[in-house]
């Protein structure tokens, strides 16, 4: 029996800290956006930075944007895209600098 | 005088990889879409990610009851290395091949970078492969002694 007690504490430990995440990781959804790296000028389903939700300053710092004409860098969309996407997203695109 | 008794290695590591699995595998099953989503987007598993979806948590939640009961715990703890080899030898490949692809793993160890993860997964593979060979050693003595 006593050989049960720790693996048992550690089945309880793994349940309850998955429950406990689950609020955290919703709280994210309703604030962020999935965000793509732009390649041409379209958003790229392949090129996700995040699979959560993330803000515009979390996409930034995840995947700075190269130098360059001002064309589209990153776009944020409210659901995550399949396909290819040539419009700006949901939210103003990030710019190269 | 009474002596006090520590968990032996086995018993410990065991514990912390049932911690481990458990939690990554509940993890994943309550977001089982954002995990197949991710799953999708990593070519090694593309074509098979709903199936993998399943199937991880599955492994893990299976090996975390072989680690639970004593009759099984080497054993678990075997298998318990292969999958850990196997998770170390896919972020390895993913570092080197696609180190902007988001992690598809559970809870909070996909917030961790690419790098971080590594060296995590490895320390766990070196844990469940040093508890199997403890218990390994300990049967082997117990079965000499009984000799």
């Amino acid at each position: 029996m006593k050989k049960l007690i720790l693996p048992m504490l550690a089945v309880i430990a793994g349940l309850a800290f998955s429950a406990f995440t689950l609020p955290q990781e919703k709280s994210n959804t309703a604030n962020g956006y999935y965000w793509y790296v732009v390649q041409g000028d379209q958003a790229i389903p392949e090129q996700l930075i995040s699979e959560t939700p993330i803000s515009r300053e979390d996409a930034i710092d995840m995947s700075p944007c190269p130098s360059g004409s001002g064309d589209d860098c990153l776009r944020g969309f409210s659901l995550p895209i399949t396909e290819n996407e040539s419009s700006s997203g949901d939210v103003t695109p990030v710019k190269k600098p | 005088m009474k002596q006090r008794s520590f968990p032996s290695l086995p018993l410990l590591a065991a514990s912390f990889l049932i911690l481990l699995f458990v939690y990554t595998a509940c993890s994943k099953l309550l977001h089982a879409s954002q995990f197949i989503q991710t799953m999708r987007l990593t070519p090694f598993a593309g074509r098979f990610a709903s199936s993998l979806a399943w199937m991880v948590p599955g492994i893990e939640l299976l090996i975390s009851m072989l680690l639970f009961l004593p009759s099984t715990r080497r054993r678990g703890l075997f298998y318990a290395f292969l999958l850990m080899l196997s998770f170390t030898l896919y972020v390895g490949a993913m570092l080197l091949l696609l180190p902007n692809l988001p992690c598809s793993c559970g809870g909070v160890i996909k917030s961790m970078g690419w790098k971080t993860h590594l060296v995590f997964n490895a320390a766990c593979t070196l844990l469940a492969w040093t508890g199997w060979r403890v218990s390994s050693n300990d049967r082997r003595t117990s079965n000499l002694l009984l000799q």
